[in-house]
């Protein structure tokens, strides 16, 4: 995350808050980067993870519950409060989903930046100027700034991929962090 | 943009989907208008085109109806889009049968899934190439044998020959060009829909929570329609007429014919009976050549009777008996039909991969198009797209990340 950055919040889109969940970290990231915000209606799309571990039923769904995160004020929650955000919330819904569509506008008007992985949202994004920041970004300031040890930093990698199936791209600029953490016995 | 000045949403397009939408969900436009309290008379103008509507407004509407924002003001490859609702009210339906909620949700899933088929073909620019043929004019013929004619025209048009078809999807996908979902109805009873319109061609959905044979045998029965009478959308339920329509006895004997045709399933009784030595037929014989069709013991048994190739009476005689064809077919090592059909077709998921990867889809649009939550449709790409599987090593237990690449070129340096 550039240092610039650091104090704009953070907006999360579903797909973040589903890779955040899903690596069991999401408290722990939530306090390396001053909290997260995110709109109500990404609080309804992110659903589930994977159970993961090594029970049969590895695979099996596990509900989010951000209920705890959002009563410690690890998660705000926002919405629309305006005209002008309600009409920009529209306008990119022609083109994205509802939750990314609101997380775009909210982050455009109140100069928010959003962590997203998505390729769409993150070109429709740019074009209007939002900074982004990705899931690995993330996870890479909080490796950086609380410390937690080679192999709680690999848990939560291996707990991202098991329960959320994410795998970054080849081309992602983290791409080598991943592999360097992920890859340590 | 602002309340006073409207966003910029192509209104005749917002106008027809929020009519569309409103019929969609049961409301009249009082109810609808009384719900984001606004006068009826400016709801009627918005669905008119005649007012452009407030964002406000477009949100408050998008939920009453259960749809997204997405859902009203997404652009649309379509220009002649009409409601799967509509058409349905008009369709030709076992009587008694009542539009409920699991109704209306099973036939909104369905259009969602056909245009959602559409505009991946725009976005990719894939159309589905059509080989329809003609409408068969089957009035005033008598039903077994017009059935009969068109199943054998239909095969000898697709060069099916008189064996077993195999691909039955991939033939009505393929060669024929009809857009066909198997998704889990919620309607229990509902074998199958069928709907047509220009943009979108033949529809059809067969209710995936039923066994392979019996979607194979919905299918065809659909097919029927779409031969016969393709702009009548048909409602498929099981056991609700106490007297079937001519069209409902035309489609299940097409069915019959297409899947099961005489001189196939005549060769191959013979044969069957030769390699026996000519003993008379058994119930197992049966049950290898409904196996072989991949059609139901019930249905092979009839065709057998109609054919007069076993004595009449003779499925309600075992069936009396309590005998079990699924345990008959373990007994002689056949497994059951797999469903080969999941929700969605191979195509349109291939569609939906490659527009997903190439950045025209976000991935809460791709999951919503493959009817599953987000975790799932990135299983979906890791398996399909990279051939990037995640597993669980036996041995100790670990996830472990492999990768074989499906996507490697057999063209060299390419």
């Amino acid at each position: 995350m550039p240092e610039s950055d650091a104090l704009s919040p953070l907006l999360l889109d579903a797909c973040v808050v589903i890779n955040f969940a899903a690596s069991r970290r999401f408290e722990e990231l939530a306090a390396a980067c001053n909290g997260f915000s995110i709109v109500d209606v990404v609080v309804a799309e992110a659903h589930f993870v994977r159970k993961g571990g090594t029970a049969d039923d590895a695979n099996e769904r596990e509900a989010i519950v951000l209920d705890g995160l959002i009563d410690t004020g690890h998660l705000r929650v926002e919405d629309a409060a305006n005209d002008e955000e309600l009409d920009a919330f529209v306008r990119f819904a022609a083109d994205l989903g509802d939750g990314e569509s609101m997380t775009l506008a909210i982050a455009l008007h109140r100069g928010h930046n959003i962590v997203t992985d998505d390729r769409k949202a993150s070109r429709i994004a740019a074009a209007h100027g939002i900074k982004i920041t990705s899931t690995l970004e993330v996870l890479r300031t909080w490796a950086m700034t609380a410390d937690p040890g080679e192999s709680e930093i690999r848990r939560a990698l291996v707990d991202l991929r098991e329960r959320g199936r994410y795998v970054p791209p080849q081309n992602h600029p983290l791409r080598y962090w991943w592999d360097q953490h992920i890859n340590q016995r | 943009m602002t309340a006073e000045n409207p966003v910029t949403i192509d209104p005749t397009l917002l106008a027809e989907r929020l009519a569309r939408f409103r019929a969609a969900a049961g409301f009249t436009q009082q109810q609808a208008a009384d719900a984001i309290g606004v006068a009826r008379t400016t709801l009627t103008a918005i669905e008119a085109g005649q007012r452009q509507a407030r964002s406000n407004e477009i949100v408050q509407l998008a939920r009453l109806y259960g749809r997204t924002v997405h859902d009203l003001v997404r652009p649309s490859a379509e220009t002649d889009v009409e409601s799967f609702a509509v058409q349905f009210r008009a369709a030709r339906r076992p009587p008694g049968t009542t539009e409920d909620d699991d109704l209306r949700h099973d036939i909104a899933l369905f259009e969602r899934l056909c245009q959602n088929y559409r505009e991946l073909e725009a976005l990719t620019d894939e159309p589905l190439l059509r080989r329809y043929p003609e409408e068969y004019d089957i009035h005033g013929l008598d039903i077994d044998r017009a059935a009969e004619e068109v199943a054998e025209a239909e095969r000898n048009r697709l060069r099916l020959g008189d064996g077993p078809i195999v691909n039955l999807w991939d033939t009505l996908e393929f060669d024929v060009g009809l857009r066909i979902f198997a998704p889990p109805f919620k309607t229990k009873r509902l074998a199958g829909l069928f709907a047509f319109t220009q943009s979108l061609g033949g529809c059809i959905a067969v209710n995936g929570e039923q066994p392979e044979v019996r979607r194979r045998w919905s299918a065809c029965h659909e097919y029927a329609h779409f031969l016969t009478e393709r702009h009548r959308a048909e409602i498929a339920i099981y056991y609700q007429y106490e007297r079937k329509p001519s069209s409902e006895r035309f489609a299940d004997a097409f069915a019959q014919h297409f899947l099961m045709p005489t001189s196939g399933i005549v060769r191959h009784f013979h044969e069957q009976r030769r390699a026996k030595g000519d003993e008379p037929p058994t119930a197992g014989d049966v049950v290898i050549l409904s196996h072989r069709y991949r059609v139901s013991f019930q249905a092979m048994m009839h065709r057998l009777e109609t054919l007069r190739l076993i004595p009449p009476g003779a499925w309600e005689r075992l069936a009396a008996e309590g005998f079990r064809p699924g345990e008959a077919r373990g007994l002689l090592g056949l497994s059951s039909l797999q469903p080969e059909r999941n929700t969605v077709p191979l195509r349109y998921e291939t569609l939906a991969i490659r527009a997903y990867e190439s950045g025209q889809l976000s991935e809460g649009q791709f999951a919503a198009i493959m009817q599953t939550d987000i975790v799932g449709a990135r299983e979906t790409v890791l398996e399909y797209f990279a051939g990037t599987t995640i597993y669980q090593d036996e041995a100790d237990s670990t996830w472990q990340q492999t990768a074989l690449d499906l996507n490697t070129s057999l063209v060299a340096g390419s």
